[in-house]
């Protein structure tokens, strides 16, 4: 008790030594996520003063209304580099919110989830999503709704290596978890495994489809330590089919790259998605349409400094949004498609000089809007051509 | 500058834009190395006992332990390094927020995976490694680098 109690004198002195430099003032937890509703609404959640943040915009993010918080107080919030608050609309005003709640044990936490529905004016008590309720990791929440309103969440969830643990035997990384609500995010039915020996540091992708299924693609760890990514597909009431390889970069590590995909769909069903690796042939981020035992149309993004780049599609029109630090600013720059990934024109959007979050690619009404929550602009909101 | 003297051996240190380079001028002329670790990282959690190796078998091969999770955390930090039994190693805590700027000032060849670990040897020629170290790789490189 006393080792953590100078331990956090220690940690306040050392804030005070940099109180004085305006660009260390606040520390990171820049996470931020975005969604539009039905009727063009933007909708943003954020970490603020500790806690899950929500504010909406009647005019594509020029402003905001104030914040309301979603999260209870002294409850942590995860929001730095794959983790951050999630935010998905749904019909008649309802507005929901998952968060990590990171627990006292190193890398263990709580998928957590609170609703609105009355458009965003007061939101439920948190409740946790998961049935496991040990003390272990539950982390990288991601959150969907489909279009039969049915609520589907998902994480990164380590129940089954601790439990080989137990047993002394091994097991590569982590698993993937999901559970649905039914009753409009009241509650969620027990959760099942969509998948084991994910990546366990990465963000995972969800792509709901005009089938009532929820694609899936993640970093995995492929024997015997390959992290490269994976793609499945569930239903909401646990019905898994088996991973198929989605990316094949080869790249052998042990490490936590804190660097996950994202996966969108064209009007052709065909799935395009960009990720990160080191493999060995072509290190840095990459696009490409995933296709059984391959990858079509893939190309390099952005130059060597281009990092957590994110995919929206529309129609057959592809955006992909990223950013890269070029030595002294970090710039925001976007490829856009107007023909299903095959040709590009690349366009930058903006610079910062301070922190800066991941950017994020949404549609509306046949249009890109990136979203990038930085210390400089608080959520900027850029409309692609 | 940010200067905060260490109240005792292994407080946590602020790490800014220069201290990369401080480490390598404290330590010129010698081997030493710099492991980048985060609370929230499994394989940084492995690779900790050969940390711990490497100060009992080589206590004049010099550690610098620099947890990337920034200031916020530095009561975690200190909590995970003494469980490893590594409360009175080097050690610093990214202390700017612009964490792109300073993995550049570090490596511009990095991209932020982790563990990160920079093998130094005595005439500062730097070896890179991404993932988990494990002790026959380090005593390899004792063996062949420079120490001296």
């Amino acid at each position: 008790m006393r080792r953590r109690a100078a331990a956090a004198l220690l940690g306040a002195a050392l804030l005070a030594a940099c109180a004085g430099a305006r660009a260390q003032h606040a520390h990171g937890g820049l996470g931020a996520s975005a969604a539009f509703d039905a009727q063009g609404r933007l909708w943003a959640a954020y970490r603020h003063q500790g806690r899950v943040a929500v504010r909406a915009s009647e005019d594509l993010g020029a402003t905001w209304s104030e914040p309301r918080f979603a999260s209870p107080e002294n409850e942590p919030v995860a929001a730095d580099g794959d983790a951050r608050p999630k935010i998905a609309t749904a019909p008649g005003g309802r507005v929901y919110v998952t968060w990590t709640r990171p627990l006292s044990r190193p890398y263990t936490g709580e998928i957590r989830f609170a609703r609105s529905v009355d458009g965003g004016h007061s939101f439920s008590e948190a409740l946790t999503v998961h049935t496991d309720r040990q003390e272990i990791t539950h982390r990288f929440d991601a959150l969907t709704v489909l279009p039969d309103g049915q609520v589907v969440v998902a994480w990164i969830d380590k129940r089954d290596l601790e439990a080989a643990r137990a047993r002394g035997e091994a097991y590569r990384g982590a698993a993937v978890y999901a559970a649905a609500s039914a009753d409009g995010g009241a509650s969620f039915a027990r959760d099942f495994k969509v998948a084991d020996h994910s990546c366990e540091c990465c963000r995972l992708a969800l792509l709901p489809r005009a089938d009532g299924s929820i694609a899936m693609l993640w970093r995995h760890v492929f024997e015997p330590d390959i992290r490269d990514h994976a793609l499945a597909s569930f239903r909401p009431d646990g019905q898994v089919q088996p991973l198929r390889r989605a990316t094949f970069d080869d790249w052998r590590v042990d490490a936590c790259p804190h660097h996950g995909p994202s996966l969108a769909e064209d009007a052709q069903g065909r799935l395009h998605a960009v990720w990160f690796t080191l493999g060995p042939r072509a290190p840095g981020v990459h696009y490409g349409r995933l296709v059984e035992g391959g990858v079509e149309a893939g190309r390099r993004v952005g130059g060597e400094d281009a990092a957590h780049a994110d995919i929206a599609v529309t129609g057959m029109r592809v955006a992909v949004a990223w950013k890269g630090f070029d030595g002294s600013r970090t710039w925001l720059r976007a490829l856009l498609s107007e023909d299903g990934g095959e040709h590009w024109q690349e366009l930058a959007l903006d610079a910062t000089e301070g922190a800066s979050d991941q950017p994020r690619v949404l549609t509306h009404d046949g249009r890109f809007f990136v979203f990038w929550h930085t210390r400089e602009r608080a959520l900027g909101v850029w409309r692609l051509p | 500058m940010l200067a905060v003297a260490p109240a005792r051996a292994g407080a946590l240190r602020p790490f800014g834009l220069g201290s990369f380079e401080e480490i390598r001028r404290a330590n010129a002329g010698r081997a030493h190395v710099v492991a980048f670790w985060s609370v929230t990282c499994a394989p940084c959690h492995e690779e900790m006992p050969v940390w711990r190796e490497l100060r009992r078998r080589r206590p004049d091969v010099p550690l610098a332990l620099v947890s990337t999770d920034g200031l916020p955390e530095a009561a975690g930090v200190e909590a995970r390094l003494a469980e490893h039994g590594l409360a009175d190693a080097p050690a610093w805590i990214f202390a700017d927020e612009r964490v792109e700027r300073l993995r550049h000032s570090i490596d511009r060849g990095w991209r932020g995976e982790l563990p990160r670990t920079y093998l130094v040897d005595a005439r500062g020629g730097t070896e890179a490694l991404t993932g988990r170290v494990q002790w026959h790789a380090l005593a390899d490189w004792l063996a062949r680098a420079p120490a001296r």
